[in-house]
């Protein structure tokens, strides 16, 4: 106990020095810290708005149906009857929140002035509010299974045909059969996602009135939500295990394997917060070697004296360890803390982030308590404050005793 | 066999391009409980002695025997078990551990590998304390006390794991006379009531005209070893330039 009690007293007892390197340190972990919680925001932040936006946590479809539905998509979707089995399946399974069925092809919705190509997505328009619900209703409401006939636009494909909400529209596909057909829609509303590019060519409908139109009653696929995105692996492995074992014709699909961008923004993020972490760590170890480097050489004196009285070389190098070690894990719990604090107070202000490239709108800034960063760079400060003492008491320790006892 | 054994004993220094012999081919022995003053000009080769004998410093031929043990080929880690056991240190700058309390300096030694059973530890620190007269400091800092409490301090470290030789380098240097007086006084006392073996450097001229054995070294060689036959005249003639 005597090593701690008199490496706490040095870090007392050169008060300046230990203030700074404790400072250099502390205010790198917080960064550290606050930076993470910003990325790991920005990650969920993202992450749930594609979910609830598009993809739901999972996607079931007809088995092929990924490779081949572009080329055919008629000839891979799933029929009444395996939707059927696929959903009350789902249902049962633990964590599921809520399924339901889409079909998606493309077509011409306009009206005598203009018109234009869309995505069109035919839903359930009572579970699709469920599974959609960081869709903005920007102007009018959503869909509702009791109107038929109602629609909603992408605020950049309203836009583009100049609709208006309670417009009457027409929309032209074609039926599985190859034959053009035509229904009449009305406006019921125009929403914003996450991603603006899908804004300007979406629109959404009762699922009933778009099997109408193609004259089919398959679809393309049965989206989950769940309660939670991290019980994700744990239910794919459950539901994976009963369609094999109901010998289910269908394939599943994660959110993340059907959209790149987020891993294109997670890589992206992550690159900078390496980098930045770099830095901060490069600062770090200069920070406790120069503290260090200059603790060693004041206390070269009393490095003698200790080895006269009959220290070892192993105790010299274990009683600066102890003191680097001390300095640096002091100051990266107070890092952790100062960090902790910043980002509760960020949180309360509620300030709003403009809408990042290719998003049509902002966020509010968050930062997350990310537990995982704060005991990693707390080991990564000490690990890095035990190679920056270790030299330099190695060092001491090797100092012969008769010019370190002469050492003024 | 003699407590302390110095045969033939040689060191030399690299200083810059020049080779310094240091010593060159000194013998003597120390009885188990003899007082010793080593004496003699800046650069004669005492503190040099004194640094191989008390197993700080290596040397380049020659023998030393310590009780019995031959330091000559022992290693690092053996030196400072041998240390931390059998020799106390008295150094002319206290080199006392400034952020520990008069106390915990004193039982320090102790830590190192003392061969005071942990029981008894504390009597054995606060008898020196006393005997010291400093047992009303225990509590007190290094920078809270004078020079000769420091000292007072040091001897009481260098005397609380019993070593059987104690060395002081300049012990008095950094003492006004009547403070250097008492403490070597009480060095002394306290040295013969633990029965411990004293090696003294020094360059007061007073102690070495009182000393009961003085080795004056000159040019890294004993130039001179009284034990009976020193004098203070004799001290006065010849290291009248220490």
């Amino acid at each position: 106990m005597l090593v701690f009690k008199i490496a706490w007293r040095n870090i007392l007892r050169y008060k300046r020095r230990s203030v700074f390197a404790i400072l250099t340190i502390m205010v790198g972990v917080a960064g550290i810290v606050l930076f993470g919680g910003f990325v790991e925001a920005n990650y969920i932040g993202l992450r749930e708005s594609i979910i609830r936006s598009q993809y739901g946590h999972l996607q079931i479809h007809q088995q092929g149906y990924e490779i081949n539905h572009r080329r055919d998509p008629n000839a891979y979707r799933m029929s009444p009857e395996t939707t059927r089995q696929a959903q009350s399946l789902l249902e049962t399974a633990p964590n599921v929140l809520v399924t339901s069925r889409r079909l998606e092809f493309t077509g011409l919705i306009g009206n005598e002035r203009n018109s234009r190509a869309a995505i069109i997505r035919g839903v359930d328009p009572d579970t699709e509010a469920l599974i959609n619900s960081a869709l903005t209703i920007v102007e009018g409401e959503e869909l509702d299974s009791l109107d038929p006939e109602g629609v909603i636009l992408g605020e950049g494909l309203a836009q583009g045909i100049n609709a208006q909400v309670g417009d009457v529209l027409t929309l032209l596909g074609t039926t599985i059969n190859g034959v053009m057909n035509a229904v009449d829609v009305r406006v019921v509303g125009i929403f914003q996602s996450f991603a603006k590019e899908y804004d300007d060519s979406a629109m959404m409908m009762g699922l009933d009135k778009a099997q109408t139109l193609l004259n089919t009653q398959a679809v393309d696929s049965i989206v989950v939500l769940l309660d939670d995105t991290d019980t994700l692996p744990a239910v794919v492995a459950d539901i994976g295990g009963k369609i094999k074992q109901q010998q289910l014709a269908v394939e599943w699909q994660e959110w993340y394997k059907m959209t790149n961008y987020y891993q294109k923004v997670v890589d992206l993020y992550n690159g900078f917060f390496f980098f930045i972490n770099l830095v901060i760590y490069v600062v770090v170890l200069f920070g406790v070697s120069n503290t260090m480097i200059v603790t060693v050489m004041e206390r070269t004196s009393e490095i003698g004296t200790l080895r006269s009285m009959g220290m070892q070389r192993s105790g010299i190098i274990r009683q600066f360890l102890v003191e680097g070690l001390m300095l640096a894990l002091l100051a990266a719990l107070l890092g952790v803390a100062t960090g902790n604090a910043i980002t509760w107070f960020v949180n309360s202000l509620d300030i709003m982030m403009p809408a990042p490239p290719g998003s049509s709108k902002g966020y509010p800034l968050s930062l997350q308590y990310v537990e995982d960063i704060w005991f990693s760079t707390v080991a990564i400060v000490a690990t890095i404050a035990f190679f920056a003492t270790f030299f330099p008491a190695l060092q001491a320790s090797r100092k012969a005793i008769v010019d370190a006892l002469r050492h003024v | 066999m003699s407590f302390i054994q110095v045969n033939n004993l040689c060191k030399r220094y690299q200083l810059g391009d020049n080779t310094v012999d240091a010593l060159q081919g000194v013998s003597l022995s120390v009885e188990q409980g003899e007082r010793l003053f080593l004496g003699g000009p800046s650069g004669s080769g005492k503190s040099t002695l004194l640094h191989i004998i008390g197993c700080l410093d290596k040397y380049d031929s020659g023998q030393v025997t310590i009780d019995g043990n031959d330091i000559t080929h022992a290693g690092d880690k053996e030196m400072s078990l041998f240390r931390a056991q059998n020799i106390g240190f008295v150094f002319q700058n206290f080199n006392l551990m400034p952020v520990l309390n008069v106390y915990e300096n004193v039982q320090y030694p102790l830590q190192l590998g003392g061969t005071i059973p942990p029981a008894h530890r504390r009597e054995k620190i606060e008898e020196l304390l006393l005997a010291v007269g400093l047992e009303k400091h225990a509590r007190h800092y290094p920078n809270e006390l004078s020079g000769g409490q420091r000292q007072r301090v040091a001897i009481a470290r260098a005397l609380v794991h019993q070593p059987k030789l104690l060395i002081a380098d300049e012990p008095t240097a950094n003492l006004d006379t009547a403070t250097g007086d008492a403490i070597m006084s009480l060095m002394l006392d306290l040295s013969r009531k633990h029965g411990s073996t004293v090696i003294i450097c020094t360059h007061n001229q007073e102690l070495l005209t009182q000393a009961e054995r003085c080795i004056m070294l000159r040019d890294g060689l004993i130039d001179e070893d009284s034990t009976a036959t020193f004098t203070s005249s004799f001290a006065e003639k010849k290291y009248a330039c220490i």
